[in-house]
């Protein structure tokens, strides 16, 4: 079990397990997520994405554990917990022969929301997806973009605390994604805590904080991303962890060697592009420093020595071939 | 429940008259029905007075209109939700259950009920024309009413129940079929009972007209069916149900059938067997049997949770312990049987359900159990039907082996009551030890 230490945490899930019959999609899956997150679910088809989001969203019943989100046990209380969070899943729902606000309309008014909230969170929600010019077309007639941005100002519009998306990205064009980044960034910074579930890490890494790996219905691990304050709490070696990299000048003096020689110093090492080294350890400034100056001292003729930025991609396959390590 | 979207403000109600209602269609119904009732009164003038004709003609109208068309309208104002992936976002919402129904049941079938109102009123200034009461006038509207509400009601009631029992197999044509032909069938065959019965009929030491214990009747099944959408959509919106709505339910319509049976207990008794043994049959076939179902029970009851353990107990378990109950006492009151004999068929009929269900679980329990719930309706008609008739082609004993209903001392188509009931009590060991080790294994 990995679970975060946290101080506040608005997401509780503990102990989750979901059964299929014959499969067990969710195994013990805990973790914890601080509020203004933005955490990618990634992992395999079949890991256990969608059960674990459905599950969190109250709709699919968990054979065991608990989801607290906001201090409310969601499947004791799921019709409260909803009153805080929103759900966009893969085929994102919508009625096609209503206008976008008549959706929004009737999405906030199911929310409970009274009349004149009901005018203030359509607009705020139009405004937050950028659909106010779009606001009279029937929701049939829009691009896939733009319906999915409809499906999410539906999601958004009671402004929840917790958003979980399920795929968001699929099936859209560049610019949509790129607007998709946008927004999601732009909900994060509104105070919104999410979850994405997406297959296209790329994407995920221009806005997420953290990640979760989800594998046969394990959590493999959840980790801090780049350098930036995600609000994830994360074990105290995750979170001094570094990857270096490093470049000799052209000349007599080889990469390989250079493995050999870091090896040789217990550091775990392998080769990077363009004749570079990658160097990963529990590097805190002053063990950058004392390696760099080690490295000058043995003579070699260091022309880069910098901190990598750990791409998702990077990060989620170096996750899963630690764990295919593991006997 | 917020205060916006309370009473008449139904946002669900307000959603589904967006979809219904035009500038246009409005202006089309009237038209459409003085047409058809022109065309009506041009045809058959020679014969009746135009009043006449239309207090015959706006009924049958009403049925196509209202009755029939708004059954599908009724139907798809929840099948869309399934279709177009909005039935997450509702079941998310704040929307009550009610709000959910009558939003659904009256929004979506709005158009129908506009036509049927205007039919309705035309019928009864029609048949005020020629002369009916006002009391049967507003009896009949009533049926009519109640007749339209249970096929709309019903036919949700029905895809809501197999949408839950599995959303990806769920057919959603079956209820249809069902509400549409199969409901107001069954009040024809009920109706058509008075030609043999005659115009009145003794029920609680009353003598009825017929059609008015009809729509009665009619009228207390529309409310029970509402009762039943609206406990379907609580469970939907992920809200507790207790199981023992379910119970009143039976033990209203064992009283129902009591009021024909005129004190005559042991009749009586029989008749509740048999509502009990339908009633378990319709809920095994109903509702979820998969392995998840049971491990939630499981969990629920080593959490003590007696709330969860309620709402996900199956309606057919109360089936169950019905019949068993009221077959002992059935058992008890028949006449000119030995003790000995009573409890040797109380056992018989203990082995006989008990096969029964062990049997549908067991093969609910199958790697792809789809078509489990066909399957095992297909062997107990084979069983029931195919294997008794073959039975009786047997010499004595062995035909006593094929006859499951031979374990009822009242039945005298066996020639060994004995031999039944072991060769049951046997096939119910066997179901069991099938269902045993399928569980274990899954």
């Amino acid at each position: 079990m990995m679970t975060s230490q946290l101080s506040s945490p608005v997401v509780s899930v503990r102990q989750v397990t979901y059964d299929y019959p014959g499969h067990r999609a969710l195994d013990e899956v805990s973790f914890d997520l601080l509020p203004s997150s933005v955490t990618a679910l990634v992992g395999p088809n079949g890991a256990g994405k969608t059960t674990l989001l459905r599950s969190m969203a109250a709709l699919d019943e968990p054979m065991s554990g608990s989801i607290v989100i906001n201090g409310l046990d969601v499947w004791k209380h799921p019709r409260e917990a909803h009153r805080f969070m929103g759900y966009l899943p893969d085929h994102f729902g919508l009625y096609p022969d209503l206008s976008a606000r008549r959706c929004l309309i009737y999405a906030a008014r199911a929310r409970g929301l009274d009349e004149s909230e009901t005018r203030e969170a359509v607009d705020w929600a139009a405004s937050q997806t950028m659909l106010l010019p779009l606001l009279e077309q029937r929701a049939g007639t829009l691009s896939r973009g733009q319906r999915q941005r409809l499906a999410l100002a539906q999601a958004i519009v009671h402004r929840p605390l917790m958003l979980l998306l399920d795929e968001p990205a699929s099936g859209l064009d560049p610019q949509a994604r790129a607007d998709l980044s946008d927004l999601m960034r732009s909900l994060a910074a509104s105070g919104i805590t999410l979850l994405i579930s997406s297959h296209i890490l790329a994407e995920l890494e221009s806005y997420c904080t953290a990640m979760l790996v989800l594998e046969k219905g394990r959590l493999l691990a959840h980790q801090k991303l780049g350098g930036e304050p995600s609000g994830v709490a994360l074990p105290s070696q995750q979170e001094r962890e570094r990857e270096l990299r490093i470049r000799l000048a052209s000349g007599q003096q080889d990469a390989e060697s250079l493995q050999i020689w870091l090896a040789a110093r217990g550091l775990c090492v392998e080769p990077g592009a363009g004749e570079a080294v990658l160097v990963r350890g529990l590097f805190d400034e002053a063990a950058q420093t004392q390696l760099l100056r080690d490295l000058l001292a043995a003579d070699w003729n260091v022309l880069e020595f910098n901190e990598q930025a750990r791409s998702l991609q990077n990060v989620y396959l170096q996750t899963v071939a630690s764990q295919g390590e593991k006997p | 429940m917020s205060k916006a979207s309370s009473g008449w403000r139904n946002p669900e109600f307000q959603r589904n008259l967006w979809l219904e209602i035009s500038p246009i269609r409005p202006l089309l119904m009237p038209g459409l029905i003085a047409l058809l009732l022109f065309v009506a009164v041009a045809v058959y003038q020679n014969y009746k007075s135009p009043a006449e004709i239309i207090v015959y003609v706006s009924p049958v109208c009403f049925a196509l209109l209202t009755i029939f068309w708004g059954s599908g309208l009724a139907l798809s104002s929840l099948t869309r939700e399934f279709s177009e992936d909005t039935w997450d976002n509702q079941r998310m919402s704040g929307l009550t259950p009610w709000q959910m129904v009558w939003g659904k049941l009256f929004g979506g079938t709005i158009y129908a009920w506009y036509g049927g109102v205007i039919l309705l009123a035309v019928t009864a200034v029609s048949a005020v024309l020629t002369g009916m009461p006002w009391g049967r006038i507003l009896l009949y509207g009533a049926g009519l009413v109640s007749l339209a509400v249970l096929c709309h009601a019903a036919s949700m009631l029905g895809d809501l129940t197999l949408w839950h029992k599995n959303p990806s197999t769920a057919n959603l044509v079956r209820p249809r079929l069902i509400a549409i032909l199969g409901l107001p069938s069954l009040f024809l065959v009920f109706y058509i009972l008075r030609t043999h019965i005659g115009p009145t009929v003794v029920w609680w030491s009353k003598n009825w007209p017929f059609l008015d214990i009809t729509i009665y009747t009619l009228i207390a099944m529309t409310l029970w069916v509402l009762l039943g959408l609206w406990q379907a959509m609580r469970r939907e919106l992920l809200l507790h149900n207790r199981p023992w709505w379910w119970l009143v339910f039976m033990v209203f319509w064992m009283l129902w059938g009591v009021g024909f049976t005129e004190n005559n207990w042991e009749v009586f008794f029989k008749f509740c067997v048999v509502l009990a043994w339908f009633g378990l049959y319709l809920q095994l076939f109903s509702e979820r049997k998969d392995q998840g179902a049971w491990l939630r029970i499981i969990a629920a009851w080593k959490q003590r949770n007696l709330s969860l353990i309620q709402h996900l107990l199956p309606f057919w378990t109360i089936n169950f312990a019905l019949v068993l109950v009221l077959s002992l006492v059935t058992l008890l009151l028949t006449q000119n049987v030995s003790v000995q004999s009573k409890l040797l068929s109380f056992l018989g009929i203990t082995a006989l359900v008990t096969r029964d269900i062990a049997w549908t679980l067991w093969l609910n329990l199958a790697p792809d159990a789809r078509r489990a719930d066909a399957a095992a309706i297909l062997s107990l008609i084979m069983v029931y039907g195919l294997l008794s008739a073959l039975g009786n082609l047997l010499p004595s004993p062995a035909d006593a082996l094929f006859m499951p209903l031979a374990v009822i001392p009242t039945f005298d188509g066996a020639s060994s009551r004995t031999i039944a009931i072991l060769s049951i009590l046997v096939q119910a060991i066997i179901a069991l030890w099938l269902f045993y080790g399928r569980w274990r294994v899954r």
